[in-house]
């Protein structure tokens, strides 16, 4: 794994434990259950201690060891039957490293989160059903090859709409759980 | 027992509408388990919100029989695609794989299927047997026991998961450390909330869950859709049950051997499925007397794989049940199913609601078999299923999630959240941090507190009122054990 990564992540758990330390000074300590020795603060105190701690050795580990030489093309699992039959540890290896050597595309993920949040506030102003088709109609896009989009947009709508309305009324009528309502009552 | 048992098979299994959801969970669990990134513990929060205005019985046994249906799964996709549906079927794909491209995927799958519903059936008999009598014992746990065992269970997983331990506890402070946010416990003062009135109750255990596993799984998706590639299913045949009786026959033991295994994995809180198929496929492996002919394509390996992931879901029932902590992270879940319905799990859930427990046992049967003939009868439905293209599933999935993370208190800061854990669980995999452990430790900081706090005031401050208690103290003693012996495993690890 990157080893740049590494140190970074480190780094952000000891200011993350830092942080969530001098936090605990805003904790009210209550006199009244002196008699024990944890008061509400300690625990939190005694966790951040510990994440500092860990999060220095993990920063002097990452630093030491440096990261072997990463193909970035994915590898499929490899069958072939050797003497020794199937070696566990080299096919949880290898399955890791497709995991972890899949190219993201990273614009497409912060788009998501975006449109997400957006949504979860659009709901409150124009309703459940609404917000979810028009939703639902963009991150299908979002997740439709480029090339596949507009071919691929009436589809969408059809189902998106489909399922909102199946929705709505699965829950609203059927079901009876509290959907935020927009304008139009639904 | 027998009486509570008869009464609640009446309940459950003559209830039509009963039977219909467990049939229809049953079906959506398998569809789960088998489309390659969604799991069990996903189809349970979708589920969620549609079991609300459900009784608890009724809501609780459909939410159980998508985990049935979610675990069994699996091996689909892991023999025709040579993708595991779920990590609990990791290792079906080492030996399934290999079937399927020898012309034997009917064989593979129909193995794969009879074993998955005898190692339920296994767990589910374990569950059954050892739960109420565990819980006549955790009736008398008090607040150094409750302490211990949550202890004792931080340092499994923390140890347990992954290879890189230091990794693993630091992920499970974390959780810890968000579930400290809200009020504190015995003297209820304010921690980290800033004067934000929706901190104060914490965050909630759906939007945690459902963010970390179900929302950072749909960012993983985003990222790659753009350039995967449409599945491609091997053909297969299967007449009957797809192996002979003889083959069955000399499995029996392997079964046996791996069904324990998972049962004691299951029981192991915090662990599950994702562990135990491995387990009990290395340990086959080990004690067969052909060890080179696992990996080429043999039953054996699907066998361990698949008996040992599904008899820990009746083991992961147990400390669930008994003690009110999850087995794994489909039970942690299910944890927030029943509290959704008002029931704390626990050594009083027997007392209390012994009807609940009892109708989710009748439920988890009638699942199993429905399982099996989900899976044999509508074998070829979802293969088709796992065709839909991700693009359209995935979105339906965040609208469902993201309803179940509202509705459940009519707040959006739940469903702000749930995105919020998405993201971090999304970050934090991708740095090759754990995330059980951080469910865990988010899940059990509460008790892990509040019982350290009670124990010290019972006993004036004093510590060593731990060793007063020999269940406690023998937990705690465990605990640390296991945290040493992963710490030599790292300096071992590391020089080697």
């Amino acid at each position: 794994m990157n080893n740049r990564k590494e140190i970074l992540s480190s780094v952000a758990f000891l200011v993350v434990a830092a942080v969530y330390f001098l936090a605990t000074y805003t904790i009210r300590i209550s006199h009244a259950f002196a008699v024990t020795i944890l008061t509400s603060a300690s625990i939190p105190r005694i966790l951040a201690a510990i994440l500092f701690v860990l999060a220095l050795i993990q920063l002097y580990v990452s630093k030491k060891t440096k990261a072997p030489a990463e193909s970035e093309k994915a590898v499929t699992t490899d069958q072939t039957a050797s003497a020794a039959g199937v070696d566990i540890k080299k096919q949880m290896q290898i399955a890791e490293k497709n995991e972890s050597s899949s190219e993201y595309d990273n614009r497409n993920i912060v788009l998501t989160v975006i449109f997400l949040l957006v949504y979860l506030f659009a709901m409150t102003y124009i309703g459940f059903t609404i917000a979810s088709f028009i939703y639902m109609v963009v991150q299908i896009m979002l997740m439709t090859k480029k090339t596949e989009r507009k071919k691929k947009l009436l589809p969408a709508i059809v189902l998106s709409l489909v399922a909102t309305i199946c929705m709505y009324f699965l829950f609203n009528d059927l079901l009876g759980v509290l959907l935020p309502t927009g304008p139009f009552d639904f | 027992m027998v009486e509570s048992f008869m009464n609640a098979v009446i309940a459950v299994a003559g209830d039509p509408i009963s039977l219909f959801l467990i049939f229809l969970g049953t079906g959506i669990g398998i569809v789960f388990g088998a489309v390659p990134g969604l799991t069990a513990t996903v189809a349970i929060a979708m589920m969620l919100p549609v079991t609300f205005n459900m009784s608890a019985t009724l809501g609780i046994s459909t939410l159980v029989s998508l985990y049935i249906g979610g675990i069994s799964g699996g091996l689909i996709s892991a023999i025709l695609l040579n993708m595991p549906g779920t990590p609990s079927s990791i290792a079906t794909c080492f030996d399934g794989r290999p079937l399927a491209l020898k012309g034997q995927a009917g064989k593979a799958i129909g193995v794969g299927i009879v074993f998955s519903f005898l190692g339920t059936m296994f767990g589910i008999a374990a569950m059954i047997f050892v739960a109420p009598w565990l819980a006549s014992l955790t009736l008398k746990f008090g607040a150094w026991e409750y302490f211990a065992v949550s202890f004792f269970s931080l340092t499994l997983i923390a140890s347990l998961s992954g290879k890189n331990i230091i990794k693993g506890i630091m992920t499970a402070v974390l959780g810890m450390m968000f579930a400290t946010v809200g009020m504190a416990p015995i003297d209820g003062v304010e921690r980290f909330t800033f004067g934000n009135v929706e901190l104060t109750s914490g965050f909630a255990m759906l939007s945690v869950l459902v963010g970390l596993y179900a929302i950072s799984e749909v960012m993983k998706t985003a990222g790659t859709v753009l350039r995967s590639e449409d599945y491609t299913a091997t053909e297969f045949h299967i007449k009957g049950f797809g192996f002979t009786f003889k083959e069955f026959v000399s499995q029996l033991g392997n079964a046996l051997r791996s069904a324990l295994i998972g049962l004691g994995i299951g029981i192991l809180p915090g662990i599950g499925g994702g562990t135990s198929n491995i387990l009990a496929y290395s340990v086959a492996k080990d004690q067969s007397k052909y060890p080179e002919k696992f990996g080429t394509g043999i039953i054996d390996g699907v066998v361990a794989s698949e008996t040992a992931n599904n008899a820990t879901i009746g083991g992961a029932m147990i400390p669930l049940l008994t003690l009110g902590i999850p087995g794994d992270t489909v039970t942690a879940m299910l944890l927030g199913g029943f509290v959704l319905h008002g029931i704390q799990p626990g050594p009083l859930l027997f007392e209390n609601n012994g009807d609940v427990v009892y109708g989710v046992f009748v439920a988890m049967i009638i699942s199993s078999i429905f399982m099996l003939i989900w899976a044999f009868g509508a074998m070829r439905v979802f293969i088709k299923v796992l065709k839909v293209p991700k693009n359209y599933l995935f979105p339906l999935i965040i609208v469902l999630c993201t309803l179940g993370a509202y509705a459940m208190n009519n707040r959006l800061f739940d469903a702000i959240s749930m995105v919020a854990f998405g993201v971090l669980g999304f970050v934090l995999e991708r740095l090759h941090y754990p995330l059980p452990p951080f469910i865990l430790g988010f899940v059990l900081c509460g008790t892990f507190e509040t019982n350290l706090r009670r124990g010290l005031q019972f006993d004036n401050g004093s510590f060593l009122g731990l060793f007063n208690h020999p269940i406690a103290a023998a937990f705690f003693v465990a605990g640390v054990i296991s945290f040493i012996l992963s710490l030599k495993r790292l300096r071992t690890s590391k020089a080697a």
